[in-house]
């Protein structure tokens, strides 16, 4: 795997591939923007029978498929948004949970 | 049984074919230990549904073969993944060891065919006791501490469910029938603890993190599969209805679970029982798609019951090829802990491969199977309206990937590299690896392969888990908790300590009650040894002269009590070296010298004694207590008046 290796060892290719994150980061959150103001054809024709009255069990799950239930779902990047703040907060909190009361010396229980 | 093909219990299979492995040697004990698993294979594709396999037990009837959509999907993939890890497996030249894990494999689909308590509870046993043997065939302290821990934990499990079996006879008039539980009483309640204690939801949970890491490399990859999933099917089967006043408590048990084990996973530094933790957390899904199944009707229900099945049944796959990786770090390089490991990727770049794709498939990367079985459990919350339940799955979906899918393989594959010298695991672990990756890719691509074989496939025939909404948002979930990783790389790097759980309480709970055992309770029997003796020498210093001793005793006392030490008698001694003689020369002449006159009294005094015995049945309690009492004193008053004339 030398080749692998020496491609990926490179400070160039780590800058490139840095870049293609903030890239595909972007692209995602335009795809949400897209996605959220032109539905589909399948979806539009959905729409005429899904609102809010014909609510049989087969009915729900088919506006399930594509509607969002929550409100925060129609905000299109609004997964990006909690993807981001949730890894940090879950990081850091558990860092300092277990900081502060679990996390011991590893011969702990054999003390 | 109808039908041409003869079909035979799968348990039987695994546990017959278990105890013949001694009888092979070399290759072709490798090519039994894989017939067994294909046989099975076949075996459970030709069962047909229905119920059968009676057997005659007490004046019960036992069912090994309770045969449907729900026990037949985690038949599959038990006997599928048990092919992968057999695989995995071949090089093991531990005769024990296979023998153990086919016992477990058999046992686990005993209960998942068994249409009886009673056939579910005995099975739910061996599985503890077989699996055990996964653990301590690794040989270290460590691991024989764990599995007794272990063992213990599971046989607790196991009377409860017992003492809940036998109290559910007694509410239901003898049946043992195991059908679905919807009213809490003290009987579901006893059965229900004896399942989460194996499907390890928390508080009960701290077993499986602490002895799956400890247990062989090859053991802790069967043991991932079949204990934990072998108590969701049990849930599924028999608690999917079960609420307690109207609140369904395992939708909350599961999702709590489910960020109870990514909050552990970030803090662990020991890749395998990181790993444990995420099966806490995945499992936690089921659990709470179960709940879920309780709280709601119809659709939505059937809905969760299919989405716990089908991550089950994925899980079991993922689950399997991510200890498969982590084994193959440890098996290969000796090391386990996070911070001593890192840019493995140059020297076991397919390890890192077939890692990284069940790390994918856990995180619920698109074209991986985690995508289309999660999100179903998470679909039917949404469905149901829960936003609690669907933002906790969430948070802990974007955990997960946090530490399987980028922490872990961030510092054992990539990251700095500490110069490892190992290769690529032997051939038949990397096919083993192989075959649970390319189930992991085929379901995530044709999920209508799983979807078809789910318990309700009505219910999932319109969930498209790629529709564009569900796609982009999840690539947005991932690649932002990618981002936010990069942000916190430095904050979350490994850190060479073990986090304390619920396991504290008997791993130093038990350090208290030796201590309570080897003082207190050491010191009160010693103390009770040694009156003991006292009393023993006494009785046998008193047997040789009872009327010589009973004197000695009763003069010591009156001469304590009046203190009429001060006198001489005739001889020149006072009374205390007059007492002290007799009890030098104690016991002395055993026989008193007494005039006939003293024999004479004592012959009148044993009538008297035998007539108030006689009479006393007429007498009230007063005057048989004023006699005694009269009777005391008088022989004490004599008894002073003596003495005092001998003091002179």
């Amino acid at each position: 795997m030398w080749f692998l290796e020496s491609w990926l060892e490179n400070p160039k290719t780590v800058k490139k591939m840095i870049y293609l994150l903030y890239l595909s980061l972007i692209i995602v959150c335009l795809m949400g923007v897209v996605n959220q103001f032109a539905p589909s054809a399948e979806h539009e024709a959905d729409v005429g029978h899904t609102e809010h009255e014909a609510h049989t069990e087969h009915d729900a799950v088919e506006e399930h498929t594509e509607h969002a239930p929550f409100v925060f779902e129609e905000i299109p990047i609004f997964n990006a948004v909690f993807g981001l703040i949730m890894c940090v907060i879950l990081g850091l909190g558990a860092k300092a949970y277990g900081h502060n009361l679990v996390m011991k010396e590893e011969d702990y229980y054999d003390r | 049984m109808t039908g041409d093909i003869i079909t035979i219990p799968p348990a039987a299979i695994f546990i017959i074919g278990a105890l013949l492995i001694p009888l092979f040697k070399g290759r072709v004990r490798q090519a039994y230990l894989l017939l067994i698993p294909i046989v099975a294979i076949i075996d459970v594709y030709l069962m047909q549904h229905g119920t059968y396999w009676y057997h005659p037990f007490m004046e019960y009837e036992l069912i090994l073969g309770r045969v449907d959509l729900l026990s037949k999907c985690f038949g599959y993939v038990f006997v599928i993944v048990a092919l992968a890890m057999t695989f995995y497996a071949l090089h093991v030249k531990e005769t024990g060891e296979h023998i153990a894990a086919f016992l477990y494999i058999g046992s686990a689909l005993g209960v998942v065919f068994a249409g009886d308590l009673f056939s579910v509870f005995i099975f739910w046993e061996v599985m503890a006791w077989a699996s055990v043997f996964l653990v301590w065939y690794r040989r270290k302290k460590a691991s024989i501490d764990a599995g007794f821990r272990y063992l213990i934990v599971h046989v607790v499990g196991g009377v409860l469910l017992l003492g809940g079996i036998i109290l559910y006879m007694q509410e239901s008039g003898g049946s043992i029938a195991f059908n679905g539980f919807d009213y809490a009483s003290p009987a579901t309640i006893l059965i229900l603890l004896g399942f989460i204690i194996n499907a390890a939801v928390p508080p009960l949970h701290a077993w499986l993190p602490d002895a799956y890491p400890e247990a062989t490399i090859t053991g802790a990859v069967f043991m991932t599969a079949f204990t934990t999933k072998t108590a969701v099917y049990v849930l599924v089967r028999s608690f999917s209805e079960f609420t307690i006043d109207g609140v369904a408590i395992l939708m909350y048990l599961g999702a709590i679970m489910a960020l109870y084990g990514v909050i552990y996973a970030i803090l662990e530094n020991n890749i395998r029982r990181l790993l444990a933790y995420h099966i806490v957390s995945q499992v936690g899904y089921m659990v709470c798609g179960i709940g879920i199944a309780a709280s709601t009707m119809g659709v939505v229900s059937e809905m969760a019951i299919d989405g716990t099945v089908a991550h089950a049944f994925c899980h079991i796959l993922y689950k399997g090829l991510l200890f498969m990786g982590a084994g193959a770090i440890i098996y290969m390089t000796g090391k386990s802990k996070l911070t001593e490991l890192g840019g493995l990727y140059k020297v076991m770049p397919l390890t890192m491969i077939f890692y990284m794709i069940a790390a994918l498939s856990i995180s619920g990367a698109p074209l991986f199977n985690g995508f289309i079985s999660k999100s179903i459990i998470i679909h039917a919350a949404a469905m149901d309206h829960n936003m609690l339940i669907f933002l906790m799955l969430e948070v802990a979906a974007v955990g997960t990937f946090l530490s399987v899918g980028l922490k872990l393989p961030y510092f054992a594959f990539f990251g700095k590299d500490v110069g490892i010298k190992a290769k690529d695991p032997p051939m038949n672990m990397l096919i083993g690896m192989g075959i649970a990756a390319f189930l992991c890719i085929l379901l995530g691509v044709y999920p209508s392969l799983l979807y078809n074989i789910l318990p309700y496939p009505s219910a999932v025939a319109d969930y498209a888990p790629y529709a564009s909404g569900h796609l982009i948002g999840t690539l947005q979930l991932m690649l932002f908790t990618y981002a936010g990783f990069l942000l916190l790389k430095k904050k979350l790097h490994p850190e060479n300590t073990i986090s304390l759980d619920t396991d504290w309480f008997y791993r130093k709970g038990s350090v208290i009650f030796v201590w309570f055992i080897n003082n207190p309770l050491a010191r009160g029997a010693q103390w009770t040894a040694d009156a003991a003796i006292v009393v023993k020498n006494f009785a046998a210093w008193f047997s040789k002269n009872p009327a010589e001793a009973l004197g000695i005793i009763t003069d010591r006392i009156c001469l304590i009590i009046l203190n009429i030490s001060q006198g001489t008698s005739l001889v020149g001694q006072t009374a205390e070296d007059m007492i002290d003689d007799r009890q030098r020369n104690y016991p002395g002449e055993p026989v008193r010298r007494d005039p006939i006159g003293v024999s004479v009294l004592l012959g009148t005094f044993f009538l008297f004694v035998y007539l108030i015995y006689v009479v006393i049945p007429y007498l009230s309690v007063y005057v048989v207590v004023i006699l005694l009492l009269i009777a005391v004193f008088t022989g004490i008053g004599v008894r002073i008046k003596e003495m005092m004339r001998m003091a002179g």
